[in-house]
């Protein structure tokens, strides 16, 4: 038999994700303040630039733990909602993890050249070397799959509360925490 | 110095002989050698105490080591957003303010002496696309023109290279006492400051993270 909910590290890895994310589109705010002074600057970057490519560890990580860990029991919906809810949380995938890689190009193409540290301890290699037109190119594709997460966040979210308050079917039980009965 | 009698009686031994008044002695190889020592010793004489007399009147002195400083800070939309310092810098300093014209100032610094306060700025301004310490790892001013804005005020026009390219700057200088009547081992300290762009060194193409034009202030003590 199925489990009603989705496994605890599978749910953990879901909302540590959403939480890393808000706190990217934070710093990527801050950080981009030019009157304010480089240490702050590089660091807040750093920051970024860790927590981007954690982010897409994670999902990575979350990816693999879905193979072995098996899913909960599916909701009750017509075939065409659940191809859609399918294909946005695909496309949420592909965008976690192509982000943070669009970024580590944009780094490695920049004109400034710094290096990536890893919570300031692991060296990340950059795959390639100075170049403005791949520079250019990653940052504006970087901006493109930023606004293409925030769609597909937002199409996830709304049908997730849209499941919770007017469906009231308890889907979204299925990714909290507890031992409870999820479904009625 | 016994040299000089010496000396002098040499030559003057030289000089009777080859004139002639001893006619039957001849010049052994030996006194021949002893006489070009001593007409050595003489020039070097004479030449010290000419050079002795210049000093006095042309005052010359060198950074002293270790307190010479190049600050730097750099702006964005003139807010200060980046600084740092190099702390390695040599310098031949010649002032006269009397004589302004006659001054002469070369200063050297170790590019690789920058520090920021965090080694991740440090590594990008000393980084290829900025300062390039690898290939450059010195950056020179040498004036070419000193003139005197008041007591303790220089004007001082030269050429600043950085990355191998060099570009002419005008530097300030304001000395911190008095420089009249500085004895030899005083020490002058001063301030002086200038500013460059950046582009024109070539330093951090399409980096925008700061203005083009970065500001300068250097301070140390000249040693007479």
């Amino acid at each position: 038999m199925r489990p009603r909910r989705w496994h605890p590290l599978i749910i953990a890895l879901h909302w540590l994700t959403l939480a890393l994310i808000l706190v990217q589109f934070g710093l990527a705010q801050v950080m981009r303040d030019e009157a304010r002074d480089l240490i702050s600057r590089f660091t807040l970057y750093q920051w970024h630039k860790s927590i981007g490519l954690s982010v897409a560890a994670l999902v990575l990580l979350r990816l693999a733990l879905r193979l072995v860990l098996s899913e909960p029991q599916p909701v009750a919906m017509p075939p065409w909602q659940r191809l859609a809810a399918a294909g946005v949380q695909a496309g949420l995938y592909l965008c976690l993890i192509v982000l943070p890689l669009t970024g580590l190009l944009i780094v490695s193409a920049a004109p400034i050249q710094i290096p990536t540290l890893l919570y300031g301890w692991i060296a990340v290699p950059h795959p390639i070397g100075p170049d403005k037109a791949i520079y250019e190119a990653m940052l504006r594709l970087h901006e493109a799959l930023f606004l293409a997460l925030a769609v597909l966040a937002a199409i996830h979210a709304g049908a997730a509360l849209l499941h919770q308050f007017v469906l009231k079917d308890g889907l979204m039980r299925r990714i909290w925490f507890g031992r409870g009965q999820p479904l009625p | 110095m016994p040299a000089a009698p010496v000396a002098a009686y040499t030559i003057a031994r030289v000089l009777w002989r080859g004139a002639g008044r001893e006619p039957r002695e001849e010049l052994s190889s030996k006194q021949a050698g002893l006489a070009v020592m001593a007409i050595r010793v003489l020039l070097a004489l004479i030449l010290s105490a000419a050079l002795a007399t210049a000093a006095s009147s042309e005052p010359s002195g060198s950074l002293r080591p270790g307190s010479g400083e190049v600050s730097f800070t750099a702006k964005r939309f003139g807010v200060p957003t980046a600084s740092g310092t190099f702390d390695h810098v040599d310098g031949a300093i010649a002032l006269d303010f009397e004589h302004p014209e006659r001054s002469r100032i070369r200063v050297t610094i170790e590019t690789t002496s920058l520090h920021t306060g965090t080694a991740l700025v440090d590594g990008f301004i000393k980084g290829e696309s900025m300062l390039d310490v690898g290939h450059y790892p010195t950056a020179s001013f040498v004036s070419e023109q000193v003139s005197r804005v008041d007591a303790r005020s220089l004007t001082i026009r030269g050429r600043l290279t950085i990355r191998g390219a060099t570009q002419a700057v005008n530097v300030s200088a304001i000395a911190e006492r008095d420089p009249v009547g500085l004895r030899p081992g005083e020490r002058l300290p001063f301030r002086a400051t200038t500013a460059f762009s950046r582009n024109a060194f070539d330093i951090g193409r399409d980096v925008n993270v700061v203005d083009d034009q970065v500001d300068l202030a250097i301070r140390g003590e000249v040693l007479r």
